[in-house]
């Protein structure tokens, strides 16, 4: 094993794959710092590219891209107040109090500090969490990774801010959409409604691209027309507020370590995601800290409590990834798509098959610190800028990428029809406010869910309760309605009152 | 107030989406390979079956729910009329790609997208198509050679 870990990152280890990181960060950083943009769109628009590159070559770029968005949204919710992303929406607490206390040079700094910690916790528990796993996704058969798969689903779906039903609506909706085409089993073809294109189902890239990068630029225009166009406020300057002392860092020890172990945690949990861990590590850090009380004025624990958690999850949500298949996230899903469109398929398998793509992930994480905290002193200089150019010529710009990206792929104007489509099937679903991420998973997802059910079905007769007999399969599902049962916002008196037959003529949405 | 405006989004396309799964159940079912009760009960439309009742009961249960306050009310401004305009140039930049190459077809996308998104200035504009389309040339055609030039 040894061996093949110095061969991996020898292999790795190239001058040309360090640069592919180091420019991903930047590329992950800047798209990040993008008012209403995200790395995880930034990675869907460049994926078509990594096609034609060498594997390790595009994880590579994929690495950077998903390290420096972890950061980069932080300069949006320090400069602006505005959260270009779920995730760095903590950050905005503590660390716009300090912009306008003229401190915001300070709290940018302690941000990348904060998120190089939990870059190094993630890249950590990326390496002992893959380790530990791999051996134990090996011995599952159909049966128990139905059951994996349909935890991973509901805990996708329950962990998505918002509406509980919707996300498993859009969850259903994205495995629907992955049912078009030829059926994995019978190869009968499904849902085709004799449009050629169909036949092979739905490509991934313009997918992706139109659900994720083109509503959100479609949404951005329709605000820009809504009368919330981004207006730029002049910051106040304090002389030396922008000087982080060694002190002042090392007071937020205790915080930065308990945000990372929060965010590692997080980040294994299959849709728990960054934004959670941010949150709950800025809730839990605020009761335990003497501070506490001055959470949300604008102290440097605050920014350190959201921000280490936040980078945290980078590396621990692709454990599930690597070990069952699973994308836990959608950065993780960006990297399945990644690994999948080079022939590589993550899962159980992949240790044995291609221990070299493991190995050499992990060393890419271990660089992608280095390259963090480079890609972010740099990106210090040139954001604001960035933060200031005019939404008008940036977004149409954006839009050209996509269509080239997806263009580019298979030099087909179809996937740019179906690229807008889903383009605008988000905006409509982003309108309703609909969460796109377990849509997107869900497709991704789509063959891992139906192929185990079948192959356990056909082991089991097509009797359901073949299942029964599989008591890890089981503990799997009992966990998923758990999951389904004690997370949801779901109302369960409330429901039972609105179906009871008496109130069927009254209207429930109040106004 | 008509009857329409009152009707917040998420309900009108919950709706729409509980609609569309009923739909192609009842497509699905009508199917030689969706059919229920034939020997391929558990075949090819066995899964379609489960994703399609579980959409159309989250739909109708989202259709429920009460109103957040970031829900907007449907009306006749809910989808906007430049978000179509900016779709058909898409759609027919993608027309011109596959006709007439990067080169040529990028400069008046690009110039008419911009005026949509709310640009003004000929001259800003110029230099705005000018820079982005000569930046992208270079990356998607004479770098990764992605693109038809």
């Amino acid at each position: 094993m040894f061996e093949t870990f110095l061969g991996a990152a020898f292999h790795a280890l190239t001058l040309k794959n360090i640069a592919a990181v180091f420019v991903g960060v930047i590329v992950g950083d800047t798209f990040s710092v993008i008012p209403g943009m995200e790395a995880v769109q930034a990675m869907a628009i460049l994926l078509p590219l990594t096609l034609y590159w060498d594997p390790i070559f595009g994880l590579a770029f994929m690495v950077g891209m998903y390290k420096g968005g972890c950061f980069g949204g932080s300069f949006d919710s320090i400069l602006l107040g505005t959260p270009s992303n779920a995730e760095s929406a903590a950050t905005v607490l503590d660390g716009r109090p300090l912009a306008l206390k003229g401190q915001g040079g300070k709290a940018l700094r302690m941000a990348l500090f904060s998120s190089i910690t939990g870059d190094v916790f993630a890249t950590v528990v990326l390496m002992l969490g893959t380790s530990l796993i791999a051996p134990i996704a090996l011995s599952l058969g159909p049966p128990e990774y139905f059951g994996v798969v349909l935890l991973s689903f509901t805990t996708i779906s329950m962990a998505s801010s918002g509406s509980s039903y919707k996300a498993l609506a859009a969850a259903c909706l994205g495995l629907t959409v992955s049912t078009i085409g030829i059926d994995p089993i019978n190869s009968v073809q499904r849902y085709v409604f004799g449009i050629f294109a169909l036949g092979s189902g739905i490509n991934t890239i313009p997918f992706v691209i139109g659900l994720l990068s083109v509503s959100a630029i479609f949404l951005e225009l329709d605000h820009q027309w809504g009368g919330e166009a981004f207006r730029h406020e002049t910051l106040p300057e304090v002389p030396g507020g922008h000087r982080l002392t060694f002190r002042e860092f090392l007071s937020c020890a205790p915080v930065l370590i308990r945000g990372s172990l929060i965010g590692s945690i997080g980040g294994i949990l299959p849709g728990h995601g960054a934004a959670v861990s941010a949150f709950t590590s800025y809730a839990i850090n605020r009761k335990l800290s003497p501070n506490g009380k001055y959470y949300g004025t604008g102290v440097l624990e605050g920014v350190a409590a959201s921000q280490s958690a936040d980078s945290a999850t980078a590396g621990p949500s692709l454990v599930p990834l690597l070990t069952l298949g699973i994308p836990g996230s959608g950065t993780a899903a960006m990297f399945a798509a990644a690994l999948i469109i080079h022939g590589i398929s993550p899962g159980p398998l992949l240790f044995q098959q291609h221990a070299d793509i493991v190995y050499g992930i992990y060393v890419l994480f271990a660089v992608g610190v280095i390259a963090n905290l480079v890609g972010g002193y740099a990106l210090r200089m040139y954001a604001h800028k960035i933060v200031q150019l005019p939404r008008q010529y940036l977004f149409p710009a954006v839009l050209l990428m996509c269509i080239f990206s997806v263009y580019g792929q298979n030099r087909n104007a179809l996937d740019v029809y179906s690229m807008l489509a889903f383009g605008v099937v988000g905006y409509v679903l982003r309108k309703a406010l609909f969460p796109l991420a377990p849509m997107v998973m869900a497709f991704i997802l789509g063959q891992l869910f139906e192929v185990p059910l079948r192959q356990s079905l056909l082991l089991f007769n097509n009797d359901l309760r073949g299942f029964l007999v599989h008591p890890i399969a089981m503990a799997f599902f009992v966990a998923a309605l758990l999951v389904v049962l004690l997370t949801s916002s779901i109302d369960w008196r409330g429901l039972a009152r609105r179906w009871s037959p008496s109130r069927q003529g009254r209207a429930v949405h109040d106004e | 107030v008509s009857r329409m405006s009152r009707v917040p989004i998420s309900v009108a396309v919950s709706g729409g989406l509980a609609a569309l799964a009923f739909g192609l159940i009842v497509y699905t079912l009508a199917q030689p390979w969706g059919r229920i009760g034939s020997g391929d009960a558990l075949g090819a439309g066995f899964v379609p079956l489960i994703t399609l009742t579980g959409l159309l009961v989250f739909s109708l249960l989202a259709t429920r729910e009460p109103r957040r306050e970031s829900d907007e009310l449907l009306s006749k401004e809910t989808f906007g009329f430049r978000i179509a305009v900016v779709t058909g140039l898409s759609w027919a930049f993608g027309y011109s790609l596959d006709h007439f190459g990067m080169v040529v077809s990028t400069p008046p996308y690009l110039a008419l997208s911009l005026a949509v998104w709310g640009a003004r200035g000929w001259w800003r504009i110029a230099l705005v198509v000018a820079g982005v389309t000569l930046a992208l040339f270079i990356f998607y055609v004479r770098l990764f050679h992605r693109l038809p030039e």
